[in-house]
């Protein structure tokens, strides 16, 4: 400490013996001082406004080889989260809850039979484990974690009965299904969180038709809100208008192009403004930089773009940025910067910038969302025709490295 | 107490223009105190303009103040339903002396002004007593404008209106005119206090123990704490209870209950067990209470130990009880405990300064130990950066539309859109003014002006049920599917028909084969 001290006075020292042989540039410091500390302030801002957003977003995706990896878009790094020394084919990678904790699948084939064990990682800390350990014939998919990450949910599909949807603690210590598993029971596809206790899924009985089903798996209530016979997609849910949004068109002789946006705030349904003579389909998760908006695909028969969806005021609105037709599944970073769209087949993503629609980078190695669910079905898997055509979510997700 | 110049010269008799056109200290505090009322109020009214109040504890503190107007002393429908008084719960008899106003005007807005500008008078005494212990004006003013800039105390304050928000404000005031040996002053603003709310009156008791202990002065201190004791007792043991015939009061048996559910078991508890009582407060993370009431003012509190516990009955209250709520700043079980943290921190600082002029401490600071200049500058530089830290806080954490904000203050920023408000008007413009409601939690304010207000999914006898289906939640606990249940419910039993819906806001209206 003593050295310190010293080495402060003869700095001290030094700055004086400085200043006093200098008056003039002394006089000019006392007078002007406050304008270079100015200036360095302003290079600071400078230096900060003019570097380069969007640098910790990341998509985690799987790849047609069954590897889950994370990328970075602006550069290009990219780093194995499953990777091809690991044993069996990964699907299903989804980052609902949050950008720390992801949850995907890992198919094993052994014989006749195929297993889908579910697995969590913690992007954070770089560690992966398997949660729930499935029996042959047996596939844990699509899982995502709460928003509190200290739950789990994922659809089950087996050889003997409809798919069920279960909710798991984060450890996989308990799991219970939303729905008593019986026989007859129907079956439950596309669960989406909806709060610490709740989750929306479609339930397909023996009619055929579809109904959207609210549950409360603490208190097991459940409650219709929506029944339809047409082709439905995904639901995407907002809390502060509990509003549940999914597109719909009819079954037979319809494209993307017929799609419309149906909103359901509580039991009604509500007018979705903005747009009218527009396919509106594939509603992603909201996005709180953008001030919760959804982003949704819309095409009006000529173009295909991204657009956005206000789940509090139910109005959709074109942005500038233009994809290629039939792309799907826009996921809009965290950050609001980039928007990633998968080509037609499911096969490709393209990760565009949302100011300008320029593409940033082009990933041609994807996961087709239906590519799991095939192997299923040839394993002999109660797999519903609708999972494979409408409800099977995108196989990639944004990661907010900040965040994590 | 510093005495201030007088505003005439000596000797002159004319008056100091110098004088009178001064913008010290003191004059900073009241503009801020004066600003923050002004801004409170406006943010909390516009809050409840667009639906973003509650039925509790908005609707429940505005049907009271009506029913007392309208000669039904503290009355008020209960979540289950029942007509009930508000003492069955709570002795917060200062509800009562907003009934003049509500003869003028009936509106809830006298609750969200006056709470604001209450909260906000708060800094005066604590600058104070802040300026008493630290014998400084200005550090002792920016820490007065620093409470104001805690963002527990606005998130509190913006939280519809509690009685006991205003508490802090006459505690501190009250404890102002006990040092200062004013009787009246003090007397008026003690019962003013302890009328906020049941427990509010242990903390005048404790300043009498501070009397008695730290002035030493017996003929104050004694009475002040027998009365404080008393009034507790009374209200605990007879007043709450004469409204709970053959039970316990509702809450202390809900938040109470790893202790009996009564306060004799809390206090049995205490003597008999007391390490379970004291591992109880500190389990599941409730020492951080601590951390939140005392790490505003970077924990100088800890240096004057004989003020920071003057609330000590109140934390003690909050984290023995289970509701998380009661061990979380942004509620307003705070508020009377957060100013002591400030007054606290002023009496740390003076102690700080005190300690190291220790011949033993400056020993051993060597030649780091501060000179009399840096020491001047120790109080300044502390309160600047308990202001700092403060508005930093509040930038990060804080409620107010102009800084960050956690989502449950999205509301204030982020409205619902100007057609769902219209909407929401239109369909309260449709219940009639005696009509019994079943309402959700945001509309219920704006419907409390009459004896029977459910909340939804309470139906009861209503004869009208209105719902914004856009907003199921009630409280911070958000179980939209049962109210997705109830909704479908009165859709399918045929006892009430829909009369209007529109941006998912639905009014029924009891058919006459529901009547």
């Amino acid at each position: 400490m003593g050295f310190l001290s010293r080495r402060l006075r003869r700095l001290d020292a030094a700055t004086d013996g400085f200043l006093s042989r200098r008056p003039k540039f002394a006089s000019g410091l006392a007078r002007y001082g406050f304008l270079l500390l100015a200036a360095v302030a302003a290079l600071f801002i400078a230096v900060g406004a003019a570097a380069p957003v969007g640098r910790d977003q990341q998509i985690v995706y799987a790849t047609d080889a069954g590897e889950i990896a994370s990328i970075q878009p602006e550069t290009g790094e990219s780093l194995p989260i499953h990777g091809s020394n690991d044993e069996g084919f990964a699907a299903a990678p989804l980052l609902n809850g949050g950008s720390r904790n992801l949850s995907y699948t890992v198919l094993r084939e052994g014989g006749e039979t195929l297993r889908g064990d579910l697995y969590g990682a913690d992007l954070a800390r770089g560690t992966r484990a398997m949660i729930e350990a499935a029996r042959p014939n047996e596939v844990f998919i699509h899982g995502g974690y709460s928003n509190d990450r200290s739950w789990l949910m994922a659809n089950r599909y087996s050889g003997n009965a409809a798919p069920n949807a279960v909710v798991l603690t984060a450890s996989g210590a308990t799991m219970e299904p939303v729905e008593a598993a019986s026989s007859d029971s129907p079956a439950i596809l596309a669960p989406t969180w909806t709060g610490p206790n709740s989750i929306y899924a479609w339930r397909k009985g023996d009619g055929g038709a579809l109904s959207l089903a609210a549950y409360n798996f603490f208190e097991e209530r459940r409650a219709v809100v929506y029944e339809t016979e047409e082709r439905v997609g995904l639901p995407s849910y907002y809390s502060d208008s509990n509003t549940i949004v999914f597109a719909e068109r009819p079954k037979r002789g319809s494209d993307l192009g017929d799609s419309r946006l149906t909103a359901i705030a509580g039991t009604a349904e509500v007018e979705v403004s903005g747009a009218e003579g527009l396919g509106v389909y594939d509603p992603s998760i909201p996005v709180p930089e953008l001030d919760y908006a959804m982003a949704a695909m819309w095409t009006d028969g000529d173009e295909t773009g991204v657009g956005l969806f206000d789940p509090e005021s139910w109005h959709f609105e074109k942005t500038d940025v233009l994809v290629e037709d039939g792309s799907r599944h826009p996921q809009i970073s965290y950050d609001g910067t980039y928007v990633a769209t998968a080509n037609a087949e499911g096969a490709a993503l393209t990760v565009r910038r949302m100011d300008d629609g320029s593409v940033v980078r082009r990933i041609g190695n994807l996961q087709p969302p239906e590519a799991a669910l095939e192997k299923m079905e040839r394993a002999g898997l109660r797999v519903p025709k609708e999972a494979e055509e409408s409800l099977a979510p995108p196989n990639f997700s944004w990661r907010s490295v900040a965040d994590s | 107490m510093q005495t201030r110049s007088p505003e005439i010269k000596k000797g002159s008799g004319e008056p100091n223009p110098k004088r009178r056109l001064r913008f010290g200290a003191r004059e900073f505090v009241i503009a801020l105190a004066l600003f923050y009322g002004v801004f409170i109020s406006f943010v909390a009214v516009y809050k409840h303009e667009i639906y973003a109040s509650s039925r509790f504890d908005l609707g429940n503190m505005d049907q009271a103040v009506w029913n007392s107007s309208e000669g039904r002393i503290l009355e008020a429908t209960d979540e289950r339903g029942e007509l009930t008084s508000r003492l069955r719960n709570h002795a917060d008899f200062l509800l009562l002396a907003y009934v003049p106003f509500y003869w003028v005007a009936a509106s809830p807005h006298w609750l969200l002004v006056s709470q604001a500008v209450v909260v906000g008078l708060g800094a005066i005494p604590l600058f104070w007593l802040a300026r008493r212990f630290l014998k400084r004006e200005w550090p002792a003013a920016l820490i007065a404008v620093a409470y104001l800039f805690n963002p527990g105390l606005q998130a509190a304050n913006l939280f519809d209106y509690h009685a006991q928000m205003l508490a802090g404000t006459f505690l501190l005031f009250a404890f102002h005119y006990l040092l200062e040996r004013r009787l009246w002053p003090f007397v008026i603003f003690a019962i003013l206090a302890s009328l906020t709310k049941e427990g509010i009156v242990l903390i005048v008791a404790m300043m009498g123990l501070y009397s008695l202990f730290i002035e030493r002065r017996p003929r104050w201190g004694v009475p002040v704490f027998l009365a404080g004791v008393g009034y507790f007792l009374l209200t605990m043991l007879v007043i709450i209870p004469a409204f709970n015939v053959g039970a316990a009061s509702g809450l202390v048996e809900e938040r109470y209950a790893a202790f009996g559910g009564s306060i004799g078991g809390v206090i049995r508890t205490a003597i008999t067990d007391p390490f379970f009582v004291a591992a109880y407060m500190l389990a599941d993370g409730k020492w951080t209470y601590f951390f939140q009431i005392f790490g505003m003012t970077g924990m100088l509190g800890i240096f004057a130990p004989h003020l920071a516990v003057i609330p000590a009955s109140e934390v003690a209250i909050n984290l023995l009880s289970d509701r998380p709520q009661m061990t979380n700043t942004y509620y307003h079980y705070s508020a009377p405990i957060l100013p002591f943290s400030y007054v606290a921190a002023a009496a740390g600082i003076a102690t700080l300064i005190r300690i190291l002029t220790f011949p033993r401490v400056r020993r051993v600071l060597g030649r780091f130990s501060p000179g009399a200049y840096a020491r001047s500058k120790i109080p300044i530089l502390l309160a600047f950066g308990i202001l700092l830290f403060g508005i930093e806080m509040d930038f990060e954490r804080g409620p107010l539309p102009v800084f960050h904000s956690p989502s449950n203050f999205r509301s204030v920023i982020d409205p619902a859109p100007t057609e769902r408000v219209e909407a929401l008007d239109e369909a309260v413009s449709l219940i009639p003014e005696e009509a019994r409601v079943s309402a959700t939690n945001n509309i219920g304010p704006h419907l409390a002006h009459r004896r029977h207000l459910y909340l939804f999914p309470t139906v009861s006898d209503a004869e009208y049920v209105i719902l914004d289906e856009t907003a199921p939640g009630y409280d911070t606990q958000i179980e939209p599917i049962l109210n997705l249940q109830s909704t479908q419910e009165i859709r399918r039993s045929g006892e009430y028909e829909e009369i209007f819906a529109e941006e998912g806001v639905v009014v029924f209206r009891k058919t006459d084969s529901g009547e």
